[in-house]
């Protein structure tokens, strides 16, 4: 049951991400929720084994309006697992100014990487087209979206907590009385 | 006493890095393409509702925004209206001149060209500016093909193509490049886009003269965008005396974010 309605939400999530947040656009820069997400998931998901998940919702983003397909996921994943490292081994995940630094990093390393395997997927010929030919992004508008998609981490991260709680307390109930 | 090393965790954090690399090989080869179109023919009727009710929003809250504008804006179009009007008038005159000596010379008529409508169902900058539509190869839609609105305005050109959706770079993307020209001097250029911000018209020759508020269409010398198609108007010249070419900057006839369907050139 756990699994269907985090699939509804899933869905709902991408959706969003594909067809509306773009008309939050400042300056070029579009706020990335499913990013946003992600970073929050690192940073709240030490313990548990559900790290897998976060890639159902970036997969279907990705199938849906990567490209090419496979640079989004392979960039997301590996900013979770930058993020996971930083939160265990430098900050604790419960402070406002660590949420802050873990989220704008993510966020940060999230867009170097994108760029970097976009190069490469451009010089291999992963990518039939060419992907770039002005300077990525241009440095002020890589400082928007760092910004921008940091200051969304923040707002993701107080819902998802109480989300994560909801979701807790609901697999409790279901449990069977012993 | 020291950490140990979460080997397990470790493990299976490439394990993922490497089924994620496998998934690009294999759409690479083409084998994704059956589950990808399953999961877009999943997500399109959402993709549209979505898009729609976005729209409604944003043109709703934008009352508010430029409300104190309104009387000043409607001054201003009933103005353009009128200049519109009796241009529209001259230009009908002159096609039916154009048409009648064409058929005096037997030059045969203008081709007209077909399209494919599509709606707008999405908008993903995540690597570049580009559109979602509803429609794809199976509905006659190509790469390179040109977009356009319904009132010729260049949208931009598709990327790629899906069996039931494509993706149309943007004219403001970075990335985009099309042969131009303005419609009175006749002058021709480059129009680049710029991070999504707008478009900006280079490789003007420095001797040439190009004016504020002249249209820029298309220039018909790039294999897949047809000539004529209007891309917008001057809104500045840049020049700079240790320069060989000038620059101007382009404000784009259309915005995109209003945008809800789309026209696509067949080939």
């Amino acid at each position: 049951m756990k699994f269907f309605l985090l699939l509804i939400l899933f869905f709902f999530v991408v959706s969003l991400q594909i067809a509306v947040l773009p008309r939050l656009e400042i300056l070029g820069v579009v706020p990335n929720f499913i990013l946003a997400a992600t970073i929050v998931w690192a940073i709240c998901e030490q313990e548990k084994k559900s790290s897998w998940l976060v890639l159902i919702p970036v997969f279907l983003f990705d199938a849906v309006a990567g490209r090419p397909f496979g640079l989004i996921i392979l960039s997301m994943w590996l900013a979770f697992g930058f993020v996971r490292w930083l939160s265990r081994s430098l900050f604790k995940q419960s402070g406002f100014v660590s949420v802050l630094v873990l989220s704008v990093s993510g966020v940060l390393f999230y867009s170097l990487v994108f760029a970097g395997l976009a190069k490469l997927a451009e010089f291999s010929g992963l990518s039939s087209q060419t992907l770039f030919l002005a300077d990525f992004y241009s440095y002020p508008n890589l400082l928007v979206a760092v910004l921008y998609n940091g200051l969304f981490c923040l707002l993701v991260f107080w819902p998802f907590k109480k989300l994560q709680r909801y979701f807790d307390k609901f697999s409790v109930q279901l449990q069977p009385i012993k | 006493m020291p950490k140990r090393f979460n080997f397990k965790y470790t493990g299976s954090f490439f394990i993922v890095i490497a089924v994620i690399l496998l998934l690009i090989f294999f759409n690479f080869r083409g084998w994704l393409e059956i589950p990808k179109n399953i999961i877009y023919q999943a997500f399109s009727p959402v993709l549209k509702s979505f898009y729609w009710a976005g729209g409604k929003i944003t043109s709703g809250l934008n009352i508010f925004f430029t409300l104190k504008d309104l009387g000043t804006e409607n001054a201003k179009l009933k103005e353009e209206n009128a200049k519109l009007w009796q241009e529209n008038s001259k230009f009908k005159e002159a096609a039916k001149e154009n048409e009648s000596l064409r058929q005096r010379l037997e030059l045969g008529s203008v081709q007209e060209r077909k399209f494919i409508m599509a709606s707008v169902i999405g908008f993903n900058p995540q690597l570049g500016q580009y559109l979602l539509v509803d429609k794809g190869l199976a509905e006659g839609v190509s790469p390179g093909a040109a977009a356009v609105t319904a009132a010729n305005f260049l949208v931009g050109k598709v990327v790629e193509a899906s069996q039931h959706s494509a993706k149309i770079l943007l004219i403001s993307d970075s990335n985009s490049m099309v042969n131009a020209l303005t419609q009175e001097g006749r002058v021709s250029g480059i129009v680049k886009g710029k991070h999504g911000l707008g478009l900006i018209m280079e490789m003007i020759p420095i001797d040439k003269q190009i004016k504020i508020n002249e249209t820029v269409l298309t220039s018909g010398r790039d294999d897949t965008i047809p000539a004529g198609l209007i891309i917008g108007s001057i809104s500045d010249i840049i020049l700079k005396e240790s320069d060989i070419f000038q620059k101007a900057v382009i404000a784009p006839a259309q915005d995109a974010g209003e945008l809800e369907t789309v026209f696509i050139v067949k080939p």
